[in-house]
């Protein structure tokens, strides 16, 4: 029998006391978070410990109440909004440990954290956390864990779930758990993102990013949103210094046509001013070629003039319409669709008559559609529903993501059955029933099997390697070997995006794959698990395909990302579907490194591990002299710098495969490499390339 | 002094809607809150504030309206609010409505209702009528010999009301049988915002004092900023420290006029300097991110120099007061509203 109401009451004020829950009416001011969602709050406790949100799950679970955990209350999904008779459990008091960066750029912190106190903080010790929503003044720590943050450094630096490295939650039991990179790393990625729907998350560690020396920040003024496309498109590959790409439409009201103009936002960050200056160049020239206008901001003002442009964007339309009322709604599309979605979307703000501004993450295809309507207008916000479920279907159509980073909530929890099947959802309550305790936590967010509205059919799972160089994904079936798949890729001048050092190119792609990949392997910033777009799978005698064509897709409880997180067991994979990268034509040359006499296996085995952390080239050895070749661009102080390490760290940059060089192979394309040097003699020896590996 | 109607004017009723209308509840406002900061909680946030305005003014019900009171007045909510929300008017059309004072309003009502007014000269309007309905809720107050209303009319209310605003608002606050006396006027200025934190003590101390030597027992100051500065000065007597407050008078000995100060930035307070310093009272608990101070400097490029030295001095001496808390960076001459001034910037360390 639960316990009573009375019984509940004076359980909480033992557990928190008195000063530290509300009751009606003051607890109806968390009713709502920044969505169009309402709910309930019957009560809101304010638990300062662990042990006090260990005792409260406790007593929530005897009185067969729901637990809402609630952050900031900054989401835009609905994703704290309680149902009747939840118990809202904030953690604003949840802020121990303190936030304080160990010199290597680890925190870890209470989730009750402000998240830019957690960015200060690591400043403070030469790092930062890239993946800040623009809430980051008040949003919290946890909430960004909980709803899989991005924000506009997603670009380049992944989301949130590539800078969280550990997870302290308390279980339905009241249980605390600690799910880490090296304890049930695919427990970590599903709770990652889980919205407060598995357990109340209390402390988070995190892994920042070194600051870049470098920064500079773009904004381009271009002549028309189709411009913009056309830009991010071309400059969303082979950038690899580029790590935000937004860009701003001009605002849309129907019957007016574009009010404002399109506006890119891009971030350059790099370790050193050279490297960044070649980058700069490098985007410059593409630029120029367009004769865009481009102007130069302060690095750290990048984020505010891309708010104060929105703002003015938004206030634009409610001059020019009357409308005060707006949403920032999310979802994403593959970026190579991007014209075509945006031309759908600005077809749906005519249909519905909705004036509507998008100011979004362009780089990683994460909409924000911003319909506008007059406050208390029932007729204009029901036009502003209806634009937003008619836009989800268009956007399931171009098989995208029903969310960039705001998470499912309550707001979109009856459209996951428009972007996965029925075998998917159940694969999805399958990994959340490994989290099953006594409490509910978040439970009408979770309606996980609720009716089917499919609306096309699931791809059927690829017999062989498929690849798809215009949308530059391929689909690997479960008895691809690496060596196949890198073949397939170098046909079409594509590649994985990291490197399989120290693997056998007949070892099989997808078991590797569901091992989890060393991360000293991953080149750039993005993790192979980002890498994953999904999964065909067949459990308990019915098959699926899980996923979609965007990689910032934070729904589906971060399955997509445990995959590559070893620990998998949730089903047998059939085939994954991955995101590839265009290749980089461009090479960086080192030259003289020094003579090949004076070069010792040490040196040589550094060499090998610099191109394959860089992506591929060559040493090349001319004359006695060796020069080193590498393939993409501005990569020469990180190869210096591995070169000046000691054995034992180099050991580790292997990925602990040995510090010797056993595998020399002739460089596959040395006749492309030659002239880049300038010299026409053909070298001694080369070390291996990825490619060489498939020799 | 005829009787008017029992309730706020309908105009002014409409302002609350109005500015909660606008408000999209993303919380942004947040962050620039003092209050909000110190504890985290909904209800002692703008956002949470509205709402419960808002169920007052939607389902009649007035219980979480006590988290008003909390509410420090600084606006700069507004400054975050994407939308613009003016939370100060929200406010104080909320007041308004539960005031059921009865009054000659006319004048201002006629006033307020007035399309072309600006949002700084609504306030002022607002906050006029907000002290003439308490004025009339205190008569005895107000009929005390040693009684007076002190008129605070800073820069920007000038600047969007006109020059002759003075003379309205004494006019106004003598139909309320206030006995208007103007402390400060600056129309050149065109700046004098002083906000939360360290700038409310510096506000303090600066009107506090003078509000003092008049030995006034009733004080209605008509802007929002520094009502609430003021209502510290007179309510915090020990704190200590004038440094801000002698810059009037340390520049105007050297030539130069302090023309007013202003909040550059002021995102959020939620970091370890304001934990540090909560439970101390006397600390200053909610720190700006950045001021800037601007000066009229005397004539001559050589005399402006010379105050630009001695402004650099003044002002060091002040950060390692307040160390670590605040990094005085150097001083340039720069043109701000199409004046010279010499510019000083305080970030938060």
């Amino acid at each position: 029998m639960p316990l009573s109401d009375a019984h509940l009451l004076a359980g909480i004020e033992r557990v928190v006391g008195a000063d530290n829950f509300l009751l009606p009416p003051l607890s109806s001011a968390y009713n709502s978070d920044a969505s169009l969602e309402r709910g309930s709050a019957e009560v809101v406790v304010f638990p300062a410990n662990i042990a006090e949100v260990q005792a409260l799950v406790k007593l929530c679970a005897e009185a067969e109440r729901v637990i809402v955990p609630r952050g900031a209350g900054t989401g835009y999904a609905g994703g704290a909004t309680p149902g009747p008779g939840s118990i809202v459990l904030a953690t604003c008091r949840l802020n121990s440990p303190a936030p304080v960066a160990a010199p290597n750029g680890r925190v870890r912190v209470g989730v009750g954290a402000i998240a830019i106190a957690v960015d200060r903080a690591l400043r403070r010790s030469g790092y930062f956390l890239p993946q800040l929503p623009t809430s980051a003044n008040t949003a919290s720590i946890g909430g960004c864990v909980s709803t899989c943050a991005g924000g506009s450094h997603s670009f380049g630096y992944g989301n949130i779930a590539s800078a969280v490295q550990a997870i302290a939650y308390v279980n339905g039991s009241g249980e605390v758990q600690e799910v880490s990179r090296s304890n049930r790393p695919e427990l970590l990625e599903v709770l990652i993102g889980s919205e407060g729907t598995l357990g109340v998350i209390v402390i988070v560690e995190l892994q920042g990013q070194p600051l870049p020396a470098w920064r500079r920040a773009l904004r381009v003024r271009c002549a028309d949103t189709a411009e913009g496309v056309e830009l991010v498109q071309v400059l969303s590959s082979g950038h690899p210094h580029l790590t935000a790409l937004d860009l701003a439409c001009p605002a849309h009201i129907p019957g007016r046509g574009p009010l404002g103009d399109a506006t890119l936002y891009l971030d350059l960050h790099a370790q050193t001013e050279s490297d960044g200056q070649a980058a700069l160049k490098g985007l410059d020239s593409e630029l120029c070629r367009r004769k865009a206008a481009v102007e130069q901001l302060d690095s750290d003002q990048l984020g505010k003039a891309r708010l104060a442009d929105a703002i003015a964007r938004v206030r634009g339309v409610m001059r020019s319409t009357g409308r005060d009322r707006y949403f920032l709604f999310d979802a994403g599309i593959p970026v190579n669709a991007l014209g075509d979605g945006l031309d759908e979307l600005a077809r749906m703000y005519d249909h519905h008559q909705v004036p509507a501004t998008n100011s979004f993450h362009a780089g990683d295809g994460n909409l924000h559609p911003t319909p506008f309507f007059r406050s208390g207008n029932r007729r204009q916000l029901a036009a502003v529903r209806r634009f937003w479920s008619d836009t989800l279907a268009a956007v399931a159509a171009y098989d995208g993501a029903l969310t960039g980073e705001h998470g499912i909530g309550r707001e979109k929890i009856d459209q996951l059955g428009v972007f996965y099947s029925d075998e998917a959802r159940r694969l999805i309550a399958t990994a959340r029933r490994k989290f099953a305790g006594g409490a509910a936590f978040n439970s009408d967010k979770v309606d996980l099997l609720g009716p089917p509205r499919r609306r096309k059919r699931p791809p059927a799972a690829p017999a062989t390697i498929q690849l798809d160089r215009p949308r530059e994904t391929i689909d690997v079936p479960h008895d691809a070997t690496l060596g196949e798949v890198l073949a397939a890729l170098d046909r079409q001048d594509l590649e994985l995006g990291w490197l399989p050092v120290g693997q056998p190119a007949e070892a099989n792609f997808v078991s590797l794959l569901l091992a989890g990949w060393p991360a000293d392997t991953v080149r750039g910033r993005a993790r192979p698990a980002d890498r994953i777009l999904g999964f065909w799978f067949s459990r308990e005698g019915e098959r699926g395909f899980f996923g979609s064509g965007v990689w910032k897709d934070v729904s589906g409880l971060g399955l997509r990302r445990g995959l590559a997180s070893g620990g998998w067991d949730l089903a047998r994979i059939e085939a994954v579907r991955l995101r590839v990268s265009r290749l980089d034509g461009r090479f960086t040359l080192v030259p003289a490194l020094g003579d090949l006499a004076s070069l010792d296996s040490r040196t040589l085995g550094m060499i090998e591990c610099s191109i394959l952390r860089n992506g591929g080239g060559a040493a090349v050895c001319c004359q006695g002299t060796v020069d080193l070749l590498l393939r993409g661009s501005a990569t020469t102080v990180e190869t210096r710098q591995a070169l000046a390490l000691p054995a034992s760290e180099y050991g580790r940059l292997l990925g602990g495969n040995g510090s010797s060089h056993p595998r020399l192979h002739p460089l596959v394309n040395v006749e492309e490499a030659a002239p880049l040097i300038g010299r026409s003699d053909r070298p001694a020896w080369l070390l291996p390339t990825e490619r060489a590996l498939v020799a | 002094m005829s009787k008017a109607p029992a309730t706020a004017p309908a105009h002014i009723a409409q302002i609350p809607r109005r500015e909660i209308s606008k408000c999209v509840t993303c919380g942004l406002c947040n962050s620039a809150c003092p209050t909000f900061a110190t504890s985290g909680r909904e209800p002692d946030g703008p956002r949470g504030r509205l709402h419960f305005i808002a169920r007052f003014l939607e389902e009649g019900d007035g219980e979480g309206l006590v988290t008003l009171d909390g509410c420090l007045r600084c606006n700069l909510c507004s400054d975050a609010c994407p939308t613009g929300v003016d939370f100060s008017l929200a406010v104080r059309g909320v007041e308004l409505q539960r005031t059921e004072a009865e009054d000659d309003l006319a004048t201002l009502r006629r006033l307020a209702k007035d399309p072309g007014l600006t949002a700084s000269e609504k306030l002022y309007f607002d906050t006029v009528l907000t002290a003439a309905l308490r004025a009339e809720q205190a008569p005895a107050a107000s009929e005390a010999a040693s009684t007076a209303t002190v008129g605070i009319v800073p820069g920007p209310i000038l600047a969007a009301a006109g020059a002759d605003v003075v003379e309205r608002a004494a006019a106004l606050m003598a139909s309320v049988g206030e006995v208007p006396r103007v402390l400060e006027a600056d129309p050149g200025s065109g700046l004098l915002e002083l906000g939360c934190g360290r700038l409310f003590r510096t506000a303090a101390e600066v009107f506090g004092s003078e509000i003092a030597s008049l030995g006034l027992d009733r004080v209605v100051i008509l802007d929002p900023w520094v009502t609430e500065a003021a209502r510290i000065a007179l309510r915090a007597e020990s704190i200590e420290g004038v440094e801000l407050a002698s810059w009037t008078a340390w520049l105007a000995g050297r030539g130069g006029r302090l023309a007013g100060t202003e909040l550059v930035d002021c995102p959020t307070t939620a970091d370890g300097d304001v934990q540090a310093m909560v439970g101390r009272p006397q600390e200053v608990r909610f720190l700006p991110q950045r001021l800037r101070a601007h000066a009229s400097p005397p004539a001559g490029a050589a005399a402006a120099r010379q105050l630009q030295r001695a402004l650099q001095d003044e002002v060091e001496a002040l950060a390692v007061r307040y160390q670590p808390c605040l990094t005085v960076y150097p001083l340039s001459l720069h043109r701000l509203g199409g004046s010279r001034f010499i510019g000083l910037e305080m970030h938060d360390g």
